[in-house]
């Protein structure tokens, strides 16, 4: 491949680097042919990671000369893809690093025509789309002069499982519960996991929140989710050796403090990681965004940080305790159970009802020890407990 | 089940109906001595005698117009054309006199007529004796126009012509006519009207009738390398054709190509691509193709005649602009 990159015929275009831990991406689709003339921004290629579906953009106007990867194929992160007339980006003979193409920035915009514009489509789709209750204005169509065919609806209903509503076009090319079955059996095979648990109560929180989002001067509403990830954004600022990863032989210190959220999504979870900075309303909505994307399925490169640890809420269900299984990039998986009353002693011994969490967390005994560990999540224990500490910006 | 040629099996259908049936007569021109031009009634003189096997004068109207007699007098004659290109000939007595005589007599009388020709090119006939007019006489209600692919339907759909009380134009595509196939002992009845599927596919249906039907299926077979499955409809009979048939594999392969050798220009794709438009529109994903012969007439020359007729190839193609 990089032979004929390197042959004189044309600038080499590289698999990108999306996101910290990316070796190599799947072309999940070309978007152009050989030959077509294509103009800055315009949409080349859609790379598939094992986390997310990314589309590439020409960084300028140019010729495509070939395609060297075919559809399907998974190549390195830095090597040619395709030649065209176009800059070229350090492959096949110069010396240069190899570098993204564009900085892909969030999720890239659906292609889709406004609505109320013609969409063509054949009376086979539209059939399909009728009967399964999808919307043409949201399907992208593969045919001639974008005519939507019925293989475009029908990819459309795959994509949608769980949530009906949502026409999300999951990652394309690999199924997504492949991926998500790869992950989570390199964690167990090469993460040795041991786990700690704690009830924090419960009451404190709720009020705070109750009353910020009350409050009409506030920014935005706060999840109870914002508000566990505030504690433990908090709590890793406060325990800096927590702050990191397992590399390698080493562990290898993270510069900034992110939380991955687990996100229920068609077709499987998505761990999107969100940035802890500013105050609690600014990582709120960061985290609302990147949970809104996920379900969509157009996670983006923003949306693959590095994080030491990631949060499994399933408080929703009225579960007790979840025991996670850690991200096999981070170090921590914080499991989150479902409020629920207990009683507990006051002072005098006298049964108090109050409401608590069950708090289990998953740990990379490669990275940190129990008695470091314990100390992590005592502290996360501690801000839950003592909420009002959250609504204050974060000093990193 | 036995090797045979094309023409052996129209033969042997000829040999038994007379066998079976003495009201039945063969007409036509060199059918009887000369055991006809493509050696189809060979031997049936002999076998049945010149009261039942009668060479006609070069006079096809004279020769329809007879068939239509002896037709309302108690006989069954099977006539053969010479040339479906003849046929003009033969139009007043067949076309207003046989397909409209049971709808004026109120249903008191019928027409039992089988008239056999052959069409097709392939041969350097030239444009007076290649053409495919099936479309003709589909167009005329009260005919019935049959064009067999195989040696098994050549002599069921011929039996099935002559037992049938309406005229029936039976049409045999003479490039088929050396043609080896197997041919059953007794082969299973072909009712007139009823598809056959020729090969069973799931991606795009490919209806055809006749010759046309062994180049659909080399184009499926070439398809199938390309891991496109097609399905392949014999027709067997053009009027009145199986609308059902081609409609529920349609409704299963969501994609069609009509291929005849006829021209394409109203032609039977036409009429089947229109009906399907009708009533299989909410089954289409991609535009209704039709292979046929250009507008022109049929080219002497090997080379330009090789070129103007529909091939395995231009199915192949239209089956690809299916998918758009």
């Amino acid at each position: 491949m990089s032979d004929r990159a390197s042959s004189g015929a044309g600038a080499p275009i590289v698999m990108p680097k999306l996101g910290l831990t990316m070796a190599e991406g799947l072309i999940a689709e070309w978007k152009v042919a050989p030959g077509e003339a294509v103009s800055a921004g315009q949409v080349l290629f859609v790379v598939e990671t094992d986390k997310i579906s990314n589309e590439i953009e020409a960084p300028a106007d140019g010729t495509i000369l070939s395609l060297l990867a075919e559809e399907g194929a998974t190549v390195a992160v830095g090597a040619p893809v395709a030649t065209w007339t176009g800059p070229g980006q350090g492959t096949g003979g110069t010396e240069q690093p190899p570098a993204p193409l564009s900085e892909p920035v969030g999720a890239p915009p659906v292609a889709a025509p406004a609505r109320g514009e013609r969409r063509l489509s054949t009376p086979f789709a539209r059939r399909l789309a009728q009967q399964a209750g999808i919307d043409l204005a949201d399907v992208g169509g593969s045919g001639a002069r974008g005519r939507i065919k019925a293989r475009d609806v029908q990819a459309a209903i795959d994509r949608r499982t769980t949530a009906p509503a949502v026409s999300a076009p999951a990652p394309r090319g690999r199924d997504l519960r492949a991926l998500i079955a790869a992950r989570v059996t390199r964690s167990k095979a090469e993460i040795p996991h041991f786990y700690l648990s704690a009830d924090a109560r419960f009451d404190a929180l709720a009020a705070l929140r109750r009353e910020v989002n009350a409050d009409p001067s506030s920014p935005g509403k706060l999840s109870v989710t914002a508000f566990l990830g505030a504690a433990v954004g908090r709590a890793l600022a406060l325990h800096p050796e927590a702050n990191g990863v397992w590399r390698g032989d080493r562990v290898e210190p993270l510069d900034a403090i992110a939380i991955g959220i687990a996100v229920e999504a068609p077709g499987g979870v998505m761990a999107p990681v969100v940035p802890l900075g500013g105050g609690i309303h600014d990582f709120a909505s960061a985290l609302d965004a990147a949970i809104e994307r996920a379900r969509q399925g157009r996670l983006g490169a923003a949306d693959v940080g590095a994080a030491a640890i990631g949060i499994s809420n399933v408080g929703m269900f009225a579960v007790r305790s979840l025991t996670p299984i850690i991200d096999p990039d981070q170090s921590f998986m914080l499991g989150v159970g479902a409020p629920r009353a207990a009683f507990r002693a006051d002072e005098n011994g006298a049964p108090v009802a109050v409401r608590k969490v069950t708090l289990t967390l998953a740990c990379d005994h490669r990275a940190i020890d129990g008695a470091a560990a314990a100390r992590f999540l005592a502290t996360i224990v501690e801000l839950i407990e003592h909420p009002v500490r959250l609504l204050l910006p974060i000093r990193s | 089940m036995s090797e045979a040629r094309f023409a052996h099996a129209i033969n042997r259908a000829l040999d038994d109906a007379l066998a079976a049936d003495p009201s039945v007569l063969l007409l036509g021109e060199d059918i009887a001595n000369a055991g006809g031009t493509f050696a189809v009634t060979r031997g049936l003189l002999d076998k049945h005698g010149p009261d039942r096997v009668i060479d006609m004068p070069i006079a096809e109207n004279a020769i329809a117009g007879m068939a239509v007699g002896l037709a309302l007098g108690g006989f069954r004659p099977v006539v053969e054309i010479m040339f479906m290109d003849f046929m003009t000939l033969t139009m007043d007595a067949l076309v207003n006199q046989a397909a409209k005589l049971h709808f004026m007599f109120g249903g008191q009388s019928a027409v039992p007529m089988v008239v056999r020709t052959q069409h097709g090119g392939g041969l350097n006939a030239g444009p007076q004796h290649s053409q495919c007019l099936e479309a003709w006489f589909a167009h005329i209600p009260g005919l019935k126009v049959v064009v067999p692919a195989t040696l098994d339907d050549a002599y069921a759909l011929l039996r099935s012509a002559i037992d049938d009380p309406n005229p029936v134009l039976f049409v045999e595509n003479k490039a088929l006519y050396p043609m080896k196939g197997a041919l059953s002992d007794a082969p299973p009845a072909a009712p007139i009207g009823k598809a056959r599927i020729a090969r069973a596919g799931s991606d795009v249906t490919i209806v055809s009738y006749g010759a046309m039907v062994h180049q659909a299926m080399a184009a499926a077979e070439q398809l199938a390398g390309e891991g496109v499955s097609a399905e392949v409809i014999d027709l067997r009979t053009v009027q009145p054709w199986d609308e059902a048939a081609v409609l529920a594999s349609l409704a299963k392969t969501h994609r069609l190509v009509i291929a005849h050798e006829a021209v394409e220009a109203f032609g039977v794709g036409a009429e089947i691509a229109a009906r399907m438009a009708q009533i299989g529109f909410d089954e289409l994903d991609g535009p209704i193709m039709r292979v046929g012969a250009p507008f022109m007439p049929v080219p002497f020359g090997r080379g330009l005649e090789v070129d103007y007729m529909p091939s395995a190839a231009r199915i192949v193609e239209a089956v690809r602009a299916t998918d758009v």
